[in-house]
């Protein structure tokens, strides 16, 4: 708000040449405006496809922007040039008034407060008994002289505060356009580029291939939110190399699919008995006597023997190894160590042993009651006598 | 639907926006001093504030404005540089066809 003393020394006219240099600028504006729609006009001419009318909805909205900034600036103008010539008059009056007091010999101090000036306090001293008069009198113009000042200064302000606010208003109506700049190389690169469509399939492909290109991004989106609220890690279900998957079994037949074996680490390895405490091995390994006796009543007895040797493991090629005697020791000895020419069907039995199990068989306690000196067996003579 | 462009005219049209950008900037730039001088020569006044924020306003207006027109003449290049392309890649293919017709069919 502007005080009086501001009133006073203001130059409203130079809000009249500001609101004249906005007239200005609308006409520049709306140059702007018909050049750019003469230019929108000649690429129109020259080019027709969907582009081009999405380009024209794009160089409508700029030319629709652009009327309303002109619209804006005018209106803008004209309430300026109004309340310019409003203050100009208001402050050309009160600065009149001020000097037609100060003429008059009044003091007019900032307040603005009109008072009696020297030259009257002295006309009033020599006036001898009319002084008092004479005061009163020009105590009466100063009065009037103040009243009038304040008045018009509030003039002058109430047109700044209208003109202000007007302008201020008109300001927050100038709204610019969105910047696409940061778009451009984006925008640009989206145009279809020509591409070879000689191996692409039907129209119908096509525009679904581009249907869901359109949607990748959002599909994009949301696989990224799942993945960032699924903290867990997905584990591989491919089986380890090498390692064939066992094949399902019918329900209600897990118990006979899978016959009871021991751990070993790599059932696909070499047939070696994990230790000499294993009830397998020592069928198997029990040396050629006693292990081999009870494998040739098993394999005999229930038939077991002829599927365990064909499928060549070690409890069951000792289980076997009695019940198929042949066969048993010639696969398993030559696999082995060539220890299946014992003969007979004990040989058979050791000669598993010997080839899959551990050489440790000797700290093994045999069950059997017999003189070690008296070679019953005739194992003695033997040139591959183990326990020699 | 028809699909034409005068590639050239089109190119030379997109330019022609570029170089028409920066015209709005004339019409702040002609009020920039008026404001500033009415507000330092009426100080005191809320009106040569406001002139000042007026014309900030519309400095920003004629900044969009330009870069919205710089961008549209971008648009309308990149088409008609796609167009081209286009063309040309076509006309590449299509003179592939030719001379394989030309040679007949190879093993």
């Amino acid at each position: 708000m502007p005080t009086y003393q501001d009133a006073l020394s203001a130059e409203p006219s130079e809000f009249l040449a500001f609101a004249s240099e906005m007239i200005a600028a609308a006409t520049d504006l709306a140059t702007q405006q018909t050049d750019y729609a003469a230019e929108v006009a000649e690429i129109n001419r020259h080019w027709q496809d969907t582009a081009n009318e999405a380009f024209n909805g794009e160089a409508g909205n700029v030319d629709a922007h652009l009327a309303q900034v002109i619209g804006e600036v005018t209106a803008a103008a004209g309430g300026l040039a109004a309340a310019g010539a409003q203050m100009l008059a208001e402050c050309t009056v009160l600065k009149a008034a001020d000097a037609a007091l100060k003429a008059t010999g009044f003091t007019v101090q900032p307040a603005p407060l009109v008072t009696l000036g020297p030259s009257q306090r002295t006309a009033i001293a020599m006036a001898g008994p009319f002084g008092g008069f004479i005061e009163a009198v020009l105590q009466a113009q100063a009065m009037a002289g103040t009243l009038g000042l304040q008045s018009m200064t509030a003039l002058v302000n109430a047109a700044d505060a209208t003109a202000g606010a007007a302008l201020s208003q008109a300001a927050e109506l100038l709204k610019p356009l969105d910047d696409k700049t940061s778009g451009t190389d984006r925008d640009l690169q989206s145009h279809a580029v020509a591409e070879d469509h000689s191996t692409g399939g039907t129209e119908e492909e096509e525009a679904a291939a581009e249907e869901e290109a359109e949607e990748e991004p959002q599909e994009a989106t949301t696989e990224e939110e799942q993945e960032s609220t699924e903290q867990e890690p997905r584990e591989p279900t491919r089986p380890p190399s090498g390692q064939p998957t066992t094949p399902g079994t019918p329900t209600g037949m897990e118990d006979l699919a899978q016959p009871e074996m021991p751990d070993f680490d790599d059932p696909w390895g070499a047939a070696e008995l994990p230790g000499t405490d294993d009830v397998s091995g020592g069928l198997a390994s029990g040396g050629g006597l006693g292990a081999g006796g009870a494998g040739g009543g098993l394999g005999a007895g229930s038939g077991v023997g002829g599927l365990a040797t064909g499928i060549g493991t070690a409890p069951q090629g000792g289980m076997g190894g009695g019940a198929m005697v042949g066969a048993a020791t010639g696969g398993v000895g030559a696999a082995g160590r060539g220890k299946g020419a014992g003969g007979g069907m004990m040989g058979a039995g050791g000669g598993r042993g010997a080839g899959s199990a551990p050489d440790d068989e000797t700290t093994r306690e045999s069950t059997l009651t017999e003189d070690p000196d008296e070679d019953v067996w005739g194992i003695a003579e033997a040139a591959d006598d183990r326990y020699e | 639907m028809t699909v034409h462009m005068d590639v050239e005219a089109v190119r030379t049209g997109g330019i022609g926006l570029r170089g028409l950008a920066p015209n709005g900037q004339a019409a702040s730039r002609r009020v920039e001093r008026p404001a500033s001088t009415a507000a330092d020569r009426n100080r005191g006044f809320a009106t040569g504030e406001a002139g000042r924020r007026w014309q900030a306003a519309l400095a920003a207006v004629t900044a969009g404005l330009e870069h919205r027109l710089t961008w549209q003449g971008d648009q309308v290049v990149g088409s008609a540089d796609d167009v081209e392309a286009v063309d040309q890649e076509a006309r590449t293919r299509f003179g592939g066809i030719q001379s394989r017709f030309a040679t007949g069919p190879t093993r």
